[in-house]
């Protein structure tokens, strides 16, 4: 540069020696310009070369396309007849082989698969000590270099290759590579050389590092995205203007809409439900104010139509400025959630209704007596207003217990197996009265042991009471079960010694009437004689009398055997035995249809002899007796009857006619022992039948008798 | 008196007034010759074994006929018709029951110890004196025991 400015000095007055000073100065100026020129020359191709590395590494995809473009572009514009790149090993121990070369002449293929070979650790050489020093190095002849300065030194001599100059790729301090150029042609170190090739190298370095850059930002973005797109929650941010400026995948499945349907439309307006977007706006805008909510549901409307509730935790994002943008939502859908919340919500209401409205007591209890909970029916059934009042009063459900021993005999039967089942307890009620509870408990526990006790409890006072009534009626009953058996024996004894006691002295009363009438008939006179048949015809009667009752008292114990009977067939043999022992009478028998009934046939025969025999005697007065017999059949039970147009009988005695020894009529009008009827019904009740009378005086008399139709009826208890 | 080792009719029976129109009734058919009368079970029991009061009787010489009332002091007639009828010695001894009885177990339960006749006493002394001679003359005169 101050040769420029010298040159512009020039003077018009010189002399000769001047001008032959000035005209070398002018040679030397001249030389100097033509150097200047050239030098802006290189100046200008240097800066050419950097502008189309410039272009060509910017434009490389990747490292090793840069570092061919920047090998070659620096081989044809700095004369240099091959270039090769060395690149630290993946575990930076040393320096490896690039596959990345340039040449212009030669062939150099057994140099570069011989050099392949090569790895230089830091400092071994010429890549080494480059790594090391982070320096270009020059060498004006590799060939004629020692092997420990140039490793590759003989391989190089075949290769013919000699001048090499070897400068670093330095990206954010670290040597990215290593480039080395050789000439076939030995040259001293040209430091101009030197300065371009190195300001190749450091822009190559500083477009590697902003290639870089751009890549980890890319991988960065790919990771987030990824993070989004795996994310089991909606991602969303909102931008102040109330559209999507994001959403990740799980919010577009949730909402069935592609990505690009949902960023940048309005979020209230597109995709709420129309009756809680005002809603879910004014959170938003309140959030976007920095209004501390962190935490809000609200259903979403999908593609489909269907709402889904989403429970959404928010942030806010803010720019450089501190100035809020947007807001950033994570959501989950609970929309399943939800509907178990509301299924458990109903169930619970509907346990809940069992509880408050069951009849039985349902109660909780804790381990140390307290009442932890009770539904309304405990609380009542103690004479408690309110289960609270009960809780509250009842400090210690032991005091519940009429005999406290219950209450620990109950917990321990519920240690021992878990439950108790069907456990009788006495509870004192508010007022004193004592209730009698059935009680049903089990356990709750968890892992740290028995949390409480809980179960029913059914009032079974009146069932106690009515089990109690019970019992004292089967007991009643029982002792009179055992006093009749007892009567029953009694009555057997009475009958079995009047059978036998009774007769004897009858017997000798008729016996020795007869042998004093037959063997002292000479010492009695008539009236003597008619004593003695007084005496005779009352013992007869006596014994006859005596022979009725015990038939009477046999009939309830006889067993009855069960059989068809003919009734018409029945009556009218019995109607014929009867009319040969009054054969001077006029009787006459009217037989209508009778229904075939079940039962004891000897019985039945019985019923028959009676009421016709009685139908017989109390007709005497009559001059034609008229005699009826008819039946029929009635619901389950067939209705017989015997008619006669007798002497008949004043209702109002009608009662009486059927019990034992009454009687009616004097003795004297018709004989009689009055235990005929009584006998009839006997035997009709042993068939489970009935027996009654119609009569009126001079009127004749009905005897009706009834005998069911089915079996099961038939003898009963007597 | 009778000899014990001749009885042919040995009535048990307790009530005085039964054993005179018993044996009022024999005499009228004549055979009251050879009747025994013994008044409980146990001396009828003694009588049939040979024992006690009774041990100089051959147990070999049996009754045409046993007139056994039901109703006896001491031992009573089911259990002297028992101890008989399950002996060897005595069970072919015609026992026939003559009692007031008509218990119809007391009648099942004499068929089933072995009774060869129940007969019920009846009131009316003509009815009385001719169940007595029926029976009487049935069993000494028509009916052959065995030897």
């Amino acid at each position: 540069m101050s040769l420029k400015r010298d040159n512009g000095k020039m003077n018009k007055d010189k002399t000769k020696e001047q001008l032959k000073n000035e005209l070398v100065e002018l040679r030397q100026s001249i030389a100097g310009l033509k150097e200047l020129e050239a030098k802006q020359k290189q100046v200008d191709e240097e800066i050419r070369l950097l502008l189309s590395l410039i272009q060509a590494i910017s434009e490389a995809e990747n490292l090793n396309a840069a570092l061919e473009i920047a090998l070659k572009k620096v081989c044809e514009a700095t004369g240099w007849d091959y270039g090769e790149a060395w690149i630290p090993s993946p575990d930076g121990t040393v320096l490896e082989f690039s596959p990345v070369w340039y040449s212009s002449t030669g062939n150099l293929k057994r140099f570069r698969s011989l050099s392949e070979k090569f790895t230089f650790p830091p400092g071994i050489g010429l890549p080494g000590r480059i790594w090391s020093a982070m320096q270009p190095e020059w060498i004006p002849d590799v060939s004629m270099s020692p092997e420990t300065v140039f490793p590759r030194v003989q391989i190089v001599k075949e290769a013919g290759l000699k001048a090499s100059l070897g400068v670093p790729i330095i990206a954010r301090g670290d040597v990215m590579a290593v480039l080395l150029f050789f000439m076939l042609g030995s040259r001293e170190k040209d430091k101009q050389l030197v300065d371009i090739v190195s300001a190749v190298a450091t822009h190559l370095g500083s477009v590697i590092q902003r290639k870089k850059n751009e890549k980890e930002l890319q991988e960065e973005r790919d990771n987030a995205q990824r993070y989004l797109d795996i994310a089991k929650v909606i991602i969303m941010v909102i931008d102040a203007d109330q559209k999507v400026a994001l959403i990740n995948k799980r919010g577009c499945e949730i909402l069935e809409y592609e990505e690009n349907e949902i960023v940048g439309k309005n979020w209230f307006d597109n995709f709420l439900p129309t009756r809680v977007k005002d809603e879910v706006k004014a959170i938003f805008e309140k959030l976007m104010e920095e209004e501390p909510i962190k935490y809000f549901e609200n259903p979403v409307l999908t593609r489909s139509g269907e709402e889904k509730i989403v429970a959404w935790h928010n942030t806010l994002l803010k720019n450089d400025k501190g100035k809020i943008i947007s807001t950033l939502s994570s959501g989950e859908d609970i929309t399943e959630r939800k509907h178990a919340e509301e299924e458990l919500r109903k169930a619970e209401a509907k346990y809940r209704s069992i509880f408050e409205n069951a009849i039985e007591g349902i109660y909780q209890t804790t381990l140390d007596g307290r009442i932890a909970s009770a539904n309304p029916a405990f609380a009542r059934t103690l004479g408690y207003a309110s289960p609270q009042e009960l809780i509250t009063e009842v400090t210690n459900v032991r005091n519940l217990y009429v005999d406290p021993d219950h209450r620990d005999e109950l917990i321990r039967l519920i240690q021992a197996q878990g439950f108790v089942e069907n456990f009788e307890v006495q509870f004192y009620c508010k007022d004193g009265k004592i209730v009698w509870f059935l009680l049903n408990t089990r356990v709750l526990r968890d892992s740290s042991g028995i949390v409480c006790f809980e179960g029913t409890a059914t009032d079974i006072t009146d069932r106690k009471r009515t089990g109690e009534e019970i019992l004292k009626l089967n007991r009643e009953l029982e002792r009179h079960i055992i006093q009749l058996g007892e009567a029953n024996k009694e009555l057997e004894a009475f009958s079995y010694s009047v059978s036998h006691d009774l007769r004897a002295p009858l017997r000798a009363i008729d016996g020795f009437s007869n042998i004093l009438l037959k063997k002292h008939a000479d010492k009695l006179d008539d009236e003597g004689k008619r004593v003695l048949d007084i005496i005779r015809i009352n013992t007869q009667k006596m014994g006859e009398l005596i022979e009725n009752l015990l038939t009477l008292s046999r009939l309830g114990r006889k067993e009855m055997a069960l059989s068809d009977i003919d009734m018409c067939g029945l009556a009218k043999d019995v109607y014929e035995e009867l009319r040969a022992t009054v054969p001077g009478r006029a009787l006459q028998f009217n037989m209508k249809t009778l229904p075939a009934a079940i039962g004891d046939i000897k019985l039945i025969r019985q019923v028959f002899v009676n009421l016709l025999s009685n139908a017989i005697k109390f007709t005497r007065l009559r001059e034609i007796a008229v005699i009826e017999v008819e039946g029929w059949n009635e619901k389950n039970e067939n209705i017989y009857y015997v008619k006669d147009n007798g002497v008949g009988f004043d209702m109002q005695y009608s009662d009486q006619l059927f019990g034992v020894f009454q009687r009616l009529h004097s003795e004297k009008d018709f004989e009689g022992t009055g235990i005929g009827l009584a006998i009839i019904q006997r035997i009709i009740h042993r068939h489970g039948g009935r027996v009654w009378a119609e009569g009126k005086i001079d009127e004749g008399a009905i005897f009706y008798f009834t005998l069911p139709i089915k079996e099961e009826k038939y003898d009963g208890f007597e | 008196m009778t000899d014990l080792n001749e009885v042919e009719i040995l009535l048990v029976e307790d009530n005085p007034y039964d054993v005179e129109l018993t044996l009022t009734a024999l005499k009228e058919n004549n055979l009251t010759n050879k009747v025994h009368v013994l008044n409980d079970g146990a001396e009828a029991l003694e009588f049939v074994f040979a024992t006690g009061a009774h041990a100089q009787r051959n147990i070999k010489n049996i009754p045409k006929v046993m007139l056994l009332d039901l109703k006896l002091p001491k031992v009573n007639g089911l259990e002297v018709l028992r101890k008989m009828k399950s002996d060897e010695r005595t069970k072919k001894i015609p026992v026939v029951i003559l009692t007031s009885s008509q218990e119809e177990r007391d009648v099942m339960e004499s068929y089933n110890l072995g009774v060869n006749s129940y007969i019920i006493k009846p009131i009316d002394f003509n009815k009385f004196i001719d169940a007595v001679a029926k029976l009487s003359l049935y069993w000494v005169l028509l009916n052959r025991p065995p030897h």
